[in-house]
């Protein structure tokens, strides 16, 4: 089990991400407000987080940064529902496992939480200094 | 449903992204791309579009159409098509789903089984004339496109279910990642303008195919952007079949086991490689082989990563206007012969082979050409050959180490270097058992922690302490009496040395202690403990061989065998011996006459082209060009700045080899050899038992590379030498090298190896000498038949011929350190990696991918030097900037670093990959300056200072 940290501005989107997550035994919190994900994953330990592109104060690439000061090791997918080169190459800088278009794919989704969380080579990728 | 119109319009976009991405642009397709209809559509166009990265994409285009002259742009997106895909330049895109999913610098991962499973689902598969990968991004965008075509033949919900699942399981979602990094190495707008489109068009791809699958409309702006599209780019005419996907579904190929040799490092262990739908897969050791006997070190478990590695070369390249390009083998192939017939004397033509592949082939070329040639022996162990073969029998007798109880090591780091892992594992059975091991070593090597009893010495001195144990256990009169007087020559003489009756220098420990910093009574106890082993043996190698004095060093060193008469005894150092085989030109055929170019220099014991003297040989007009065949010179010849210059200043150089070395950096042709797994050769060899091995094709070679053996045979036909190189193919010469003999080609083939004679101790009994009888081979001769404690060699030569210590400074005062440059720096080497030849191997960089310096504790407290700090270490001859690793396990006033780093290109030269790479150690050292002996590069002592870098 895995503790995985959903945020999306959307209620319900993240209501499905957690709900999907949930219903692969692993722990998900959700927010939709950066704020609270950002003081959330400060005190308690987060394995994967969840991220929405597009956010209301910030961006998910931000929050991401953010993140990664408190726990250089987490890590992360995504979502977004447009993508453009500028954001994929931020996104695969920060070392982000997948970049998952949004309407979300269920077994996309699914497929990629599973294969952010694998022990090893695998489960982390290169952060690609681009 | 999607109207044919619609469907229509997405297969001219589908095909224009893989016309594009599929190879360089083709003047035919510039010509089409330029003329002003298109463009101006195209800047119509790019006002018109849904997606801000397909306008901005399309308009980037338009304007480098526009604005850049016909010739230079098509030019310059040539060579910058070799920068970014064909890895001439440092920053490159793998255009592969494999890579970008895995995002490692790895190819034919399970993304490329994903894309097989896709293809031969709808029938069809990857057309073998496109010689790139299944998933590569064209082959993938025109798979969508014939998707689209057979939608618009017939339609139905499995052909739909077909292209859903591809697009948005697969392509689309590499494909973001893909654009991103072609954007970011693009080096032109119009490289950036198609990353941008390949992103905006897949994503609208993949919403519209979301929306139908969800039964939605498709919205009204995409299929106003795509007909837009299609309107513009169906000006192209480009074909509306794919060209890289043909009919017909292939099935995957049974997974194969194949029996061979790992080629990595020079042990050559045996290997089972497993093949799964033609790709390699896993290697795992060969039981039974003499070398690995099952086991494998890390490079041998990840020969995968070497053969997939996405920095690999993939098609044959000129240099023009400075920069690389594409070029077919015909077209470079007839280049190189064009230097070659045009060199004004192909006495001053070098040629370079960096390892021994089919070596019996390559050197028959350039012998009979004319050319200079030079192998491994002075970038490795020259002095101590020029010791051991005329002394013995070969180079290096390895030490059998089944019975040790006692072994002793003067520079060699035996875990580490291996030599065979069957004989690493017997080292580590030895240590367990409780055999003493001493090691003498400047700097802990893993042999060292390993060992019982770690001596650090002063670099350069060994010679010293084994003359001090020597002199030990003759005055004590516990040498082989037997073994001395029946199997060697020159014992008076030798003993005289040792007991200073020439000069009047006893050789005891208490002068070695002065001269190396080893405590005599440490030295004398050693002597003793050896002397009064049941199976004791001593070996040394390059630590001692690229000193300043290593000839007369190993002369010591081996002269301690001599005197307990371990050679081939249980513990000892076992006698080389492999069978000598055929011809490969057999009955009618005729081998090229060689044509020698005469000795380049003159060494005190061996005459010949020292590569550590290449910077002169340029100067003074004996080279003028070079055909180098792998071995990276500018990494492996030390001084680099001296030797980057002289080859700036040949009439003409062409670089063989499966990566963009230095070398081939400053190269005018580059040929892009297939790696060893994609080609075959055939070996005498030995390691205790001799043996025949054989190197298989594990997979097909990969891109446009072909195998050594086909490169230099079509080189040397088309210079008109047709009839000395007659073979329909290679395995011809192979049954050639064994016809007549007891040994089946097909049963090699098989089975990987074949021993042709067992093993066995005290062979030089039945052989009656040193040397082995007709029939077999060894490196070297001893002229007596004896063990020579007195080299005949040296006698002839004028040189000293017995053991002895010198002093490094000798015959080259100038290398010794002094109070400018008062530390040693060695090159040693590590377990992960293979000279210079492993760096773009991401599993090995993952491994040990950064080269720090490693110096003492003391020596980084008088300079404010911690671990990590960056350093700088300068030479009288060259600059490294490295971070240091402060320890106590290296010797004070010496500092080392790996040698082998220092790539220019490749994973160490990628700044995509920041955290990999390291300094060349070896090219600091001085120029034009190898040992005076046998002409080995000075890898192990170059005086040094090292600060914190400000
Ligand atoms: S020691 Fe390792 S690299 Fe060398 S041949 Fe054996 S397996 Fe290959």
């Amino acid at each position: 089990m895995a503790n995985i940290l959903v945020l999306d501005d959307e209620q319900d989107a993240c209501n499905l991400v957690k709900r999907i997550a949930d219903g692969m035994k692993h722990k998900a919190v959700a927010f939709e407000n950066e704020d609270e994900a950002i003081e959330y994953a400060k005190a308690n330990p987060v394995d994967l987080a969840i991220l929405d592109l597009k956010l209301k104060k910030m961006s998910g690439l931000d929050v991401l940064e953010k993140l990664k000061e408190s726990n250089p090791n987490i890590k992360a997918l995504l979502l977004t529902g447009y993508p453009t080169v500028e954001t994929a190459k931020k996104a695969v800088g920060l070392g982000i496992h997948s970049y998952l278009t949004k309407p979300i794919d269920v077994d996309d989704l699914e497929k990629g939480i599973s294969a952010a969380l694998q022990k090893g080579r695998k489960g982390s990728k290169e952060e690609l200094n681009i | 449903m999607a109207s044919d119109d619609f469907t229509r319009g997405r297969r001219v976009v589908y095909r224009f992204l893989s016309t594009l991405l599929r190879d360089e642009i083709s003047r035919e397709t510039w010509d089409k791309l330029r003329s002003s209809l298109f463009v101006s559509a195209l800047q119509g166009a790019s006002e018109r579009l849904s997606s801000a990265d397909l306008n901005l994409g399309f308009s980037r285009i338009a304007s480098y159409l526009k604005e850049t002259d016909p010739d230079e742009g098509y030019n310059s997106l040539r060579y910058e098509y070799a920068d970014v895909f064909l890895n001439t330049g440092n920053n490159p895109t793998f255009p592969y789903a494999s890579a970008v999913v895995v995002r490692e610098p790895l190819v034919c991962q399970d993304p490329i089984l994903e894309a097989r499973e896709a293809y031969r689902k709808a029938g069809v598969h990857k057309n073998p004339a496109f010689l790139d990968l299944d998933d590569h991004i064209a082959v993938e965008l025109d798979f969508m496109a014939y998707l689209c075509g057979r939608e618009i033949e017939e339609c139905g919900q499995e052909l739909f279910d077909q292209e859903k699942d591809f697009l948005v399981k697969h392509l689309q979602p590499w494909s973001v990642e893909f654009s991103a990094v072609l954007a970011q190495s693009a080096q032109s707008d119009f490289y950036r303008g198609l990353a941008e489109i390949t992103l905006g068009f897949l994503f609208l791809e993949r919403k519209a195919v979301v929306d139908r699958a969800a039964g939605r409309m498709i919205s009204d702006d995409y299929v106003n952007s795509s007909n837009v599209l299609a309107s513009v780019l169906s000006r192209l005419d480009f074909p509306d079949e794919p060209e890289t996907i043909v009919p017909g579904a292939v099935k995957p190929e049974p997974v194969k086991m194949v029996n061979t040799h790992c080629y990595t490092c020079g042990a050559l262990c045996g290997v089972t490689a497993k093949v799964k739908d033609g790709i390699l897969e896993s290697v795992s050791g060969l039981k039974g082989d003499p070398k690995s006997d099952g086991r494998i070190c890390p490079k041998g478990a990840n020969i995968a990563s070497n053969v997939y590695s996405a920095y690999r070369l993939k098609t044959p390249l000129i240099k023009e206007n400075g920069r690389f390009r594409k070029a077919s083998w015909d077209e470079a192939l007839d280049k190189v012969v064009g230097y070659l017939k045009g060199a004004s004397d192909p006495h001053k033509v070098a040629f370079f082979r960096g390892n021994d592949w089919n070596n019996w082939l390559t050197e028959a070329l350039f012998d009979h050409y004319g050319a200079h040639k030079h192998g491994h022996r002075c970038m490795c162990d020259n002095s101590n050959r020029m010791a051991n073969e005329h002394n013995l029998n070969d180079k290096r007798p390895w030490i059998h180490y089944s019975d040790s109880d006692y072994i002793v090591m003067f520079g060699i780091n035996d875990l580490a270097t291996s030599y065979g892992q069957r004989k690493t594992a017997m080292l580590k059975a030895a240590i367990n058992r409780g055999a003493k091991l001493v090691v003498f070593d400047p700097r802990r090597s893993e042999t060292a922690a390993s060992a019982t009893e770690w001596v650090s010495i002063i670099p350069s001195t060994d010679g010293a302490v084994a003359l001090a144990m020597a002199y030990v256990i003759v005055k004590n009169e516990l040498y082989n009496k037997e073994f001395v007087e029946e199997w060697t020559y020159g014992f008076a003489e030798y003993k005289k040395r040792l007991m200073g009756e020439e000069d009047g220098i006893v050789r005891s420990p208490e002068w070695a202690e002065k001269i190396s910093g080893v405590p005599a009574s440490t030295i004398e106890r050693l002597a003793l403990e050896l002397a009064a082993a049941k199976h004791p043996g001593i070996i040394s190698w390059a630590g001692v061989a690229q000193s300043p004095n290593a000839f007369h060093a190993v002369q010591a060193i081996q002269s301690l065998n001599g005197l307990l008469g371990t050679f081939d005894a249980p513990g000892g150092p076992s006698l080389p011996f492999k069978r000598k085989l055929k011809s490969a030109w057999g009955s009618g055929q005729q081998k090229p006459p060689a044509n020698s170019p005469g000795k380049m220099f003159k060494f005190h014991m061996w005459d010949g082209w020292a590569p550590a003297k290449f910077a002169e040989a340029v100067e003074t007009g004996k080279i003028t060009g070079m055909i180098a065949y792998y071995g990276d010179p500018v990494l492996s010849w030390g001084n680099q700045n001296a030797n980057v210059e002289a080859f700036k200043k040949l009439d003409f150089l062409v670089t063989i080899d499966a990566f963009m070395c230095n070398t081939a950096v400053l190269s005018d042709v580059v040929l892009p050899e297939s790696t060893y797994s994609e080609q075959t050769q055939m070996k005498a060899d030995w390691l205790y038992e001799a043996f025949i091995g054989y190197y298989a094709e594990v997979v097909k070679p990969m891109y446009d590379t072909r195998p050594t053996s086909w490169i230099f045979i079509d080189l040397a036909r088309r210079m008109g030498l047709e009839q000395y190189f007659p073979w329909d193919d290679i395995e011809e010469a192979y049954r050639n090298q064994l016809a007549g003999t007891p040994w089946s080609f097909d049963e090699l083939k098989e089975k990987g190896f074949i021993i042709t004679d067992p093993h066995e101790f005290y062979k030089y009994k039945k052989w009656n000498g040193l040397n082995p009888p007709e029939g077999y081979g060894s490196s070297g001769k001893t002229k007596t038949g004896k063990y020579n404690f007195l080299n005949p060699v040296a006698v002839e030569r004028g040189v000293d011929p017995l053991p002895d210590y010198k002093d490094p400074g000798a015959e080259m005062p100038e290398l010794k350190p002094d109070a400018n440059y008062p530390l040693i720096l060695g090159n040693f080497r590590v377990f992960e990696h293979e000279h210079s030849s492993t760096f773009n191997n991401f599993a090995l960089m993952r491994l040990y991918g950064r080269n720090p310096l490693w110096i003492n504790v003391l020596d980084a407290k008088i300079r404010d030097i911690e671990s990590g700090t960056t350093v700088e270490v300068n030479s009288p001859y060259g600059k490294l900037t490295m971070p240091a690793h402060v320890t106590w396990f290296i010797r004070q006033r010496v500092v080392g670093a790996a040698g082998g780093f220092g790539h220019w290109k490749g994973l160490e030269g990628d700044p995509k990959y920041p955290g990999y790479g390291g300094g060349n150690s070896a090219g600091i050292g001085p120029p034009n300056a190898p040992e005076k002996f046998g002409g080995t590069t000075l890898l192990k002592y170059i005086k040094v200072q090292v600060s914190k870098k400000a």
